[in-house]
C-alpha cells in the first residue's frame, strides 16, 4: 500500500485535484451569492423609483448582470438566462487534475523503469480512486450552485419585468383611451 | 461484492426515481384538489391552507386579496412575482448532500475496485521482489488478473449506475426543476383566478405569466444528447488509441519488457544463423570471451582456430586456446543453427572446460518478440563436480525429449506445452521457497544445435501462448551431464 503513495508528483496532482474541487465549489458559491445579492439590490433600487441608477450599475456589472439590464429595459421580454460560462469554466477546471494524473500515469507506465512501473500504476489507481468521486461531486455541486444563483437572479428579473409589464399595459391602456378604444371588457363578448 | 453494490445502487436510484414521480403526482393531486375546492374566495383560502410549502402562503395570500376586493390583476401579479422568487427546491445543503450521495453511490464500485487494484499491484509486486526476474514475469500477469477483472466488472457496474443516475437526473429535470414546478403552480393560480373571478380581466398578470413561462423547446435535451454522443465517441476513441488491453483488442499477449539496450548486443556474421527459439533471458554483456561454432569453423575471440567437420575428433587434441583467453567467468557461445550439438558444440564446451576451466556457457539464440528480434541467453553449466541437488534429468534426443518420467516425441504437436508443464510441475518454478535445483542435461547422438536449443528453450519458455509473448524465460539452470567415460 505504501507503494501507492510513493510517487510524489502523483500525490501533488491528487492534492491539486482536491484543492481545485474545494476551490471551485467555494468560488462558484461565493460568486453566485454575490451575484444574487447584487441582482436583488438592483431590483430594489429600480423598484424604489431609481431605474436609471439600477441600469447604470447593471451596465457596469458586465455580462453577468445582462439579464437584469434586459429586465430594466422599457420593452418587457422573458427573463434572460445568466451566462453559464463561469460554471462551465469551473467544471472544466475541475477535470484538469484528473486528466493530468491520467496523462502522467499513462506516461509513467510507458517510460519509467520496469521496477518503478508498479508504483506508477498503484499511484494512478489510488489517485483516480480519490479524484473521481471528488471531481464528479464537485462538478455536480458547481452546477447546483450555478442553477440556484441563476434562479435567484431570475426572481429579481421577474420582479422588474412585472413592473415593466404594468407600465407597458398602463401606457397601452392610456393610448387606447386616448384613441377612444378603451380596453375591451370580455364580459361583453 | 461489486454485484451487491451495483444492485444496491440501482435500487437506490429506483427509489429516487419513485420519489420524484410520487412527489410530482402528489403535488399535481394537491393542486387539483385545491382547484376543485376553490369555488369562491372564501373556500379558496381554506383550500389553499391544505397546500404544501411555498404554495400555501402564495395561494392563501391571493385568495385573501381577492376576498377583500383587491384588484384581481394586482393580486395575481404579486402572486406570480412571489412564485418566481421561490427556490422551488429543497434547502441547498440537502440538495448538496443528495448530489454527493448519488454520485458516491454510482462511483462506489469503481472506487473500491481501484483501491483494491492499487493494493493488489503494490502488495503483489512487493511480494514478487524476492523472486528471480523470469519467475516475476511469469507470476506477474497471474497476480494482476484477479484485480483487473474485478476492476473491469466494477467499471461496468459503475457505467450502469451512471446511466441510472442520468435517467434520475433527466426525470428530475423534466418533472421537478424549479421552472416546471413554478409553471405548474402558476397554471393553477391562473385557473383559480378564472374560477373565483370569472370574466375579470387581468391584463398585466396574463402577460407576465406568458413572459415567465418556461421555454418548451427541445433545444436543451437535444444539446445534452449531442454532448453525450460526443463525449462517448471521444472516450471510445481515446480508449482505442491508448488501451493495450488484450481482452479488448483480441490480440495474444505481448509484453514489451525486453530491455531496449539489450535487443541485439552481439554482432553475428552474415553466414551464421542463430537458432530461432523461445526462452532465454536478456544477454548481459559482461565482456565475456566469445566462442563461435560454425558454420564452417571454430572461432575464439574472433580468431579462427580450426575448421568444423574435418577429422574424427573435434576439437582436435592438438588445438590450443589463445593465451589471452579467460574462460572462468563464463563463455558466450554463438552457435550456427545447423551444426551438430552432439559432435561440435558439446565437445567444444567440454574442451573449453578442460583447457580454460570454463564452467558457465551462455548459449545465444534469436527470439522473435513480435515487435522486434532479440538475442537471448540460455545458460548451460559444466561444473567440476556434478551437482548434488540435481533431481530432474533432461535427455535431448533428435526425435524426442525426456523430462523426468515424461517422454515427449517431437512429432507430437503439443510437446512444447507438455514440456513446459512437466518442468513447472516437477520444479514448482513459481514457488520461490523451493531450492533452485539445476536440471541435468544429457544430449543424445545426432542432435543438432538448433534441436538442443529448441529443447532447452521449450523448457525455459515462460509464455503460455502459441506465439512468443516477449517474456524472458524462466532462467532455469541447465547443467551438462559429465561425459561418459571412454570405453
Amino acid at each position: 500500500m505504501q507503494l501507492a503513495f510513493s510517487d510524489p508528483l502523483a500525490l501533488v496532482l491528487v492534492a491539486l485535484g482536491l484543492a481545485t474541487a474545494l476551490g471551485a465549489v467555494i468560488f462558484v458559491a461565493a460568486r453566485g451569492r454575490k451575484l444574487a445579492d447584487t441582482a436583488a439590490q438592483l431590483a430594489y433600487v429600480a423598484m424604489d423609483g431609481r431605474p436609471e441608477e439600477a441600469r447604470v450599475e447593471a451596465r457596469q456589472g458586465g455580462r453577468r448582470l445582462a439579464p437584469i439590464l434586459d429586465a430594466l429595459s422599457s420593452d418587457p421580454t422573458p427573463p434572460g438566462t445568466r451566462p453559464w460560462l463561469l460554471e462551465a469554466a469551473a467544471v472544466a477546471a475541475l477535470f484538469v487534475p484528473p486528466v493530468l494524473l491520467v496523462l502522467y500515469g499513462w506516461g509513467s507506465l510507458h517510460t519509467a523503469e520496469p521496477a518503478a512501473r508498479p508504483g506508477a500504476a498503484a499511484a494512478l489507481f489510488m489517485g483516480l480512486a480519490v479524484l473521481l468521486p471528488t471531481t464528479l461531486s464537485s462538478a455536480a455541486l458547481v452546477v447546483l450552485l450555478g442553477r440556484r444563483s441563476a434562479r435567484l437572479v431570475r426572481g429579481s428579473c421577474v420582479s422588474l419585468i412585472a413592473r415593466g409589464v404594468r407600465t407597458t399595459v398602463d401606457a397601452e391602456t392610456a393610448e387606447a383611451l386616448r384613441r377612444g378604444q378603451g380596453p375591451r371588457d370580455p364580459r361583453g363578448e | 461484492m461489486t454485484g451487491t453494490l451495483v444492485v444496491a445502487g440501482l435500487l437506490f436510484e429506483a427509489f429516487l426515481l419513485l420519489v420524484l414521480i410520487l412527489a410530482t403526482m402528489l403535488e399535481e393531486s394537491r393542486l387539483r384538489r385545491f382547484l376543485e375546492a376553490a369555488t369562491d374566495p372564501e373556500r379558496a383560502k381554506e383550500a389553499a391552507k391544505k397546500l404544501g410549502g411555498p404554495q400555501r402562503s402564495i395561494a392563501t395570500e391571493l385568495a385573501e386579496s381577492v376576498r377583500v376586493r383587491t384588484t384581481l390583476d394586482e393580486a395575481l401579479v404579486k402572486a406570480l412575482v412571489r412564485a418566481a422568487n421561490e427556490p422551488w427546491a429543497p434547502p441547498v445543503v440537502l440538495q448538496a448532500v443528495l448530489h454527493i450521495l448519488t454520485v458516491s453511490v454510482a462511483l462506489l464500485p469503481l472506487v473500491l475496485a481501484l483501491v483494491q487494484t492499487a493494493e493488489g499491484v503494490a502488495n503483489g509486486f512487493g511480494a514478487l521482489a524476492g523472486r528471480p526476474g523470469p519467475a516475476r514475469y511469469l507470476a506477474g500477469p497471474r497476480l494482476l488478473e484477479g484485480p483487473f477483472e474485478a476492476l473491469h466488472a466494477a467499471a461496468g457496474g459503475t457505467a450502469a449506475l451512471l446511466v441510472g443516475l442520468a435517467v434520475v437526473w433527466a426525470v428530475g429535470w423534466w418533472l421537478r426543476r424549479p421552472q416546471v414546478r413554478e409553471a405548474r403552480f402558476v397554471r393553477a393560480l391562473l385557473e383559480l383566478s378564472t374560477r373565483i373571478r370569472p370574466g375579470t380581466p387581468a391584463l398585466v398578470g396574463a402577460r407576465l405569466a406568458e413572459l415567465v413561462a418556461p421555454e418548451r423547446t427541445l433545444a436543451r435535451p437535444a444539446a445534452a444528447v449531442l454532448v453525450w454522443v460526443l463525449a462517448t465517441t471521444v472516450s471510445w476513441g481515446i480508449l482505442q488509441l491508448t488501451a493495450e488491453v488484450r481482452a479488448a483488442n483480441h490480440h495474444p499477449p505481448r509484453y514489451h519488457v525486453w530491455p531496449e539496450d539489450r535487443l541485439n548486443p552481439l554482432g553475428v556474421g552474415a553466414d551464421l544463423v542463430l537458432p530461432r527459439q523461445r526462452g532465454g533471458v536478456p544477454f548481459e554483456d559482461r565482456a565475456l570471451p566469445t566462442v563461435t561454432v560454425g558454420p564452417a569453423q571454430l572461432t575464439v575471440q574472433g580468431q579462427a582456430l580450426t575448421p568444423l567437420g574435418q577429422g574424427s575428433a573435434f576439437p582436435p587434441p592438438e588445438l590450443r586456446l589463445p593465451e589471452s583467453f579467460k574462460g572462468k567467468g563464463g563463455v558466450t557461445i554463438v552457435g550456427h543453427a545447423a551444426v551438430s550439438a552432439s559432435d561440435a558444440v558439446i565437445p567444444t564446451l567440454r574442451w573449453l572446460h578442460a583447457r580454460a576451466g570454463a564452467e558457465q556457457f551462455h548459449l545465444i539464440l534469436q527470439r522473435d518478440l513480435g515487435y522486434a528480434t532479440a538475442q537471448a541467453d540460455l545458460r548451460l553449466e559444466l561444473p567440476k563436480e556434478p551437482p548434488a541437488q540435481a533431481g530432474v534429468t533432461v535427455q535431448v534426443n533428435a526425435d524426442e525429449l525426456v523430462v523426468g518420467p515424461a517422454r515427449l516425441p517431437s512429432a507430437r504437436s503439443t510437446w512444447r506445452r507438455e514440456a513446459a508443464e512437466a518442468i513447472r510441475g516437477l520444479r514448482h518454478v513459481d514457488d520461490r521457497t523451493r531450492p533452485d535445483a539445476p536440471l541435468l542435461v544429457r544430449v543424445g547422438p545426432g542432435v543438432s544445435y538448433e534441436r538442443l536449443v529448441e529443447a532447452l528453450g521449450a523448457l525455459d519458455d515462460s509464455c503460455d501462448t502459441a506465439e512468443d509473448c516477449g517474456l524472458p524465460g524462466l532462467g532455469l539452470r541447465f547443467v551438462l551431464s559429465p561425459a561418459a567415460p571412454s570405453p
